[in-house]
């Protein structure tokens, strides 16, 4: 017998990717590895038609690009960049956990359970990631803003 | 139990016989007959120290309102029926002691991305379905010819997956991996942890066939480690674990693992099915 009605309860993208509360660490990875994903996505297609500027002529490439020179178009470019950085290296601990580092070895399992795959070296490698995203965000910072911006050096 | 045991008993374990205190039960109610929409339904519970979420959810169904529903069935963690979502995190409501929840308030929703069917009950045709899908069995030619034989397998070769044997399909990795939350297609951390399991085992040969189920777009790629199955796995099972190591088969070993043979048959037949001596009196078997 078919049930009668029955609700379909799937969480979606916003309670099903972001529900990051009373979970792991890699559950946070995830959560900003899509984050990062979908703001370098959508930094492809504005990036198209900024460059597209190019096939109008030189002046108008040098309007837009006098015209994004302001703090809030470099903050953007800043969280661009960290995204794009994060998603990156991110991407590389996925692949390395795809082919078997990290991750470490099957275990007997016993009382209390302890998942190997979750307490292994891809979480310190998480951390150094994230250490080397932050380096790159401070770079990104000094190019954007000291440099492009406030014109320190 | 005399005056004098029970007197033991109540001083070394406090809260056994005297409610250690009350807790609020917010329990998502759903009817299919009557509601249009769900809602949450508070009821009051006295808590005792070793008082589960089950216990308390049965309190609820024979004491305050019958009309509750809830799947259950061994009561120790072994059925795998009673997942569901507790204060925000996946468990098994047999498994769950409320006081160590910490809270005054305890909410029981069901399972996240299965239908559900009525109050705390999902319908899990679409987990079996996808459990099925991956064929987890013992895929091999000679089954039927050595069926009184037992297949040689070391202690390492079966320390490879003897974790993911654990599994009781109860879908609390279902419920908590994202990545099902927005694609209904996905096999799933419990299926393909199956895959690995069923391929890894010396005595199957039919890692092509299982691979060609998970090796899809909507299949163990779409896996992104978020590790949040083995998080919430009850029994130990590392469904993370299992997937990477199957995404490294699927990288590496493929053809190694399409065109291995399985491991032989033990010379000896089996001593369980020697003939049974029945006492005297009982009938031919």
């Amino acid at each position: 017998m078919p049930a009668s009605k029955t609700i379909r309860n799937m969480r979606g993208w916003l309670a099903g990717w972001f529900r990051v509360v009373q979970v792991n660490f890699e559950r946070w990875l995830y959560a900003l590895h899509r984050l990062a994903g979908v703001i370098v996505g959508l930094y492809l297609i504005a990036h198209i038609v900024e460059t597209s500027e190019t096939l109008v002529g030189p002046e108008a490439w040098d309007s837009t690009m006098a015209f994004l020179k302001n703090p809030a178009a470099h903050t953007g470019l800043l969280i661009i960049a960290a995204a794009a950085v994060y998603h990156g290296l991110n991407g590389v601990r996925l692949y390395l956990a795809a082919s078997g580092v990290g991750i470490g070895r099957p275990v007997r399992p016993e009382w209390p359970y302890t998942p190997v795959s979750l307490t292994s070296s891809q979480r310190n490698l998480a951390w150094i990631f994230i250490a080397v995203t932050v380096v790159l965000i401070i770079y990104a910072f000094y190019q954007l803003f000291m440099i492009s911006l406030w014109g320190w050096m | 139990m005399s005056e004098t045991e029970r007197m033991a008993i109540s001083t070394t374990l406090e809260g056994v016989e005297k409610p250690v205190k009350t807790v609020m039960f917010r329990v998502f109610r759903f009817n299919p007959e009557k509601d249009e929409k769900p809602y949450y339904k508070d009821y009051e519970v006295p808590i005792y120290r070793f008082t589960t979420v089950l216990d308390a959810l049965l309190y609820i169904k024979y004491n305050l309102d019958p009309t509750l529903s809830v799947r259950y069935s061994c009561r120790m963690g072994v059925c795998g029926s009673c997942g569901m979502i507790i204060n925000g995190k996946e468990r098994l409501a047999c498994k769950t002691i409320v006081l160590s929840l910490n809270s005054n308030i305890v909410t029981v929703r069901p399972l996240n991305n299965l239908p559900v069917v009525r109050d705390l009950i999902t319908d899990f045709t679409p987990f079996f379905d996808k459990h099925k899908q991956v064929k987890p069995y013992i895929i091999r030619d000679d089954v039927e010819a050595h069926y009184d034989r037992e297949f040689i397998q070391s202690m390492d070769e079966l320390m490879e997956f003897m974790m993911i044997t654990n599994c009781i399909k109860c879908g609390l990795c279902y419920s908590a991996c994202p990545t099902t939350a927005t694609d209904e297609l996905f096999l799933g951390p419990q299926a393909l942890a199956q895959a690995y399991r069923y391929t890894i085992d010396t005595r199957d040969s039919g890692a092509k066939e299982r691979f060609e189920a998970v090796d899809t777009n909507h299949g163990v790629w779409r896996c992104h480690f978020a590790g949040a199955c083995s998080a919430v796995c009850p029994k130990g099972v590392d469904p993370a674990f299992a997937i990477q190591q199957l995404k490294k088969l699927l990288l590496y070993r493929r053809k190694k693992m399409e065109k291995r043979a399985p491991a032989h048959e033990s010379n000896k037949p089996r001593e369980l099915l020697k003939k049974v001596e029945y006492p005297e009196g009982w009938p031919e078997q």
